[in-house]
């Protein structure tokens, strides 16, 4: 066997090796530099004009590298307590995406939500009215404006949208009822409770479905604070002292029928407790909790959101 | 020996085929745009210079790798050349890197005049050196490596297609080398095993050009840390070396009776 028989294929495999670490420490090197490239024309009118015909796959492409970004933002502990991201590429990316695609619901709906949390609920703001404009019968467009609106606590603009909304051939009875809602108790926990459910349960996207579960589950979290300091003070009432932990086993042992009371007339929520005893919130995490005020709170490593 | 009389000989015939004529257009390109800009953009002129010649450098470098690159084998089979030279004594692995080295050679004297030519309109815009010349040189390096790794790319798809097709797929492994970055993302989002792993595979396996493309970095003056300009040549020296071998390999087992 000729020596280069055997030569060439064995650079070949070894070169090929070689390159996968080689790539792997070249990317902890520079990151993920491909979506901050790829904005290098920030303007939708711009790329539309360069795009020559090709919007369509064009838009595809910027909604592609808009999920890229957050997800690569997201995996790199952007949504992690104390971190300041705010995504600035998320609502050009999605500008981009709609200017040249106008009927792209699905980005109207990701920058509804996602621009309207972690970047400028301005910004989402204008995006869901252009969307409106391009597509007036998308009620679910109205929902997101709503909702803005809503946390913006402008509860009479939201009422508006919501109405508008529901006006809308097809849209569900739930935006005619949210529309008076608005009004009669919009800064309520029950009110954003269906407002997420609603979201959840509309939704097609699933990273929509899974922001309203972890916004939910923090609404859970803040029910069973409530129903906790409701516990607490029946406990200092009935022994004039704070207890010394959040022992639940303990608590209902010393409280008694008090405590099914309080079960009782806190309807849907449920307290969960740990291996120890002491009561933790939906993602299983122990309340943070001082003996010395009384006071509860979500734990500092809990993967609940915290605001 | 071989191999110089082979590269130069290809070097000389990129020179005649005018080649290097691109770098007229790419002179006047540039003088224009250093006259023109400085008014049109406000205090960004400079690094508009940047982006256009780096850009224009790599634009027609690949136009040459792609479409110089596809003839190098398929030009001496139309011609019957081959014939001729492969009954001298030359290894056929001596032809292969002869070619490729000749246009390697072409696309670096290219290469080198351009970033001459950017330097120069900084200079004059800036009316003296600054941190923009010094971002220049090791990013015009880099493009001049992303050069060969086509250019080893192309050579390989000559080595078995034609040129139209050639031209087609160096085109298209170039864009998609240039959005590999995605496969890696797209991976790391998707909860398919099989998925993950084909996306992986595509991600190790395609040239990731992004390696070498620091354009808009370099614009704004920043020059490319030291230690990934190595690690991107022995990227690009690794990667020409495999796709080499493959085009050695397939054009060894070629017959030419």
């Amino acid at each position: 066997m000729r020596r280069s028989n055997y030569i060439i294929p064995l650079i070949i495999i070894a070169g090929l090796a070689t390159l996968i670490p080689l790539q792997r420490w070249i990317d902890g090197e520079t990151g993920n530099r491909a979506v901050e490239e790829s904005l290098y024309l920030p303007s939708g009118k711009t790329v539309k004009e360069i795009s020559v015909g090709f919007d369509g796959i064009v838009s595809d492409i910027y909604w592609m590298r808009a999920i890229q970004y957050f997800g690569g933002k997201v995996l790199n502990g952007a949504l992690d307590e104390g971190s300041n991201d705010r995504f600035e590429l998320l609502y050009p990316l999605l500008d981009i995406t709609t200017t040249l695609d106008p009927q792209y619901i699905a980005a109207y709906e990701f920058g509804g939500m996602f621009v309207a949390d972690y970047n400028s609920k301005e910004k989402a703001i204008n995006l869901l009215q252009r969307g409106i404009t391009e597509n007036p019968n998308e009620w679910r467009l109205y929902q997101y404006l709503g909702m803005i609106y809503w946390r913006q606590h402008d509860y009479p603009k939201a009422s508006e949208t919501f109405e508008k909304g529901s006006q809308i051939s097809g849209a569900p009875q739930f935006m005619h009822l949210m529309a008076a809602q608005m009004l009669a108790e919009g800064g309520s926990r029950t009110t954003a409770r269906q407002m997420y459910e609603h979201v959840y349960n509309s939704s097609d996207d699933k990273r929509i479905k899974d922001w309203m579960a972890t916004k939910l589950k923090r609404l859970d979290a803040l029910d069973q604070i409530d129903c906790l300091n409701r516990v607490v003070s029946a406990y200092k009432d009935k022994t004039g002292r704070y207890p010394a932990t959040l022992d639940l086993r303990m608590l209902a042992s010393t409280l008694g029928p008090t405590l099914q009371q309080i079960l009782k007339s806190s309807p849907g929520v449920q307290l969960n407790y740990n291996k120890q005893g002491l009561a933790v919130d939906p993602d299983g995490y122990a309340f943070a909790y001082s003996n010395q005020t009384g006071e509860i709170a979500l734990a500092n490593d809990t993967t609940i959101l915290k605001k | 020996m071989k191999l110089a009389a082979i590269a130069t000989n290809t070097f000389r015939e990129t020179v005649r085929d005018k080649v290097l004529y691109n770098l007229v257009l790419f002179a006047v390109l540039l003088v224009g745009a250093s006259l023109l800009i400085g008014q049109l953009s406000i205090s960004q002129d400079q690094k508009i210079i940047m982006d256009m010649g780096l850009s224009s450098m790599l634009l027609f470098g690949t136009l040459i790798a792609i479409f110089i690159g596809i003839g190098l084998v398929y030009k001496e089979l139309d011609k019957r050349t081959v014939y001729s030279l492969l009954t001298k004594p030359i290894n056929r692995y001596e032809f292969i890197l002869g070619k490729y080295c000749g246009l390697g050679l072409t696309l670096l004297v290219n290469s080198i005049v351009m970033a001459v030519s950017i330097a120069l309109a900084l200079l004059y815009l800036q009316r003296g050196f600054d941190r923009l010349q010094w971002a220049l040189v090791p990013t015009a390096y880099l493009i001049f490596l992303e050069l060969a790794v086509i250019t080893a790319i192309a050579l390989l798809f000559s080595s078995f297609s034609s040129p139209a097709l050639s031209a087609t797929l160096t085109f298209m492994v170039f864009l998609v080398g240039n959005f590999s970055g995605d496969f890696r993302t797209y991976a790391a989002a998707s909860n398919s095993a099989v998925t993950k792993s084909v996306l992986y595979v595509l991600y190790y396996l395609l040239p990731n050009l992004s390696n070498f493309n620091f354009i808009t970095v370099a614009a704004h003056g920043q020059v490319v840390p030291l230690k990934l300009v190595i690690s991107s040549t022995i990227y690009a020296i690794i990667y020409c070396a495999v796709l080499l071998c493959a085009a050695i390999m397939i054009f060894e087992r070629r017959d030419f009776k």
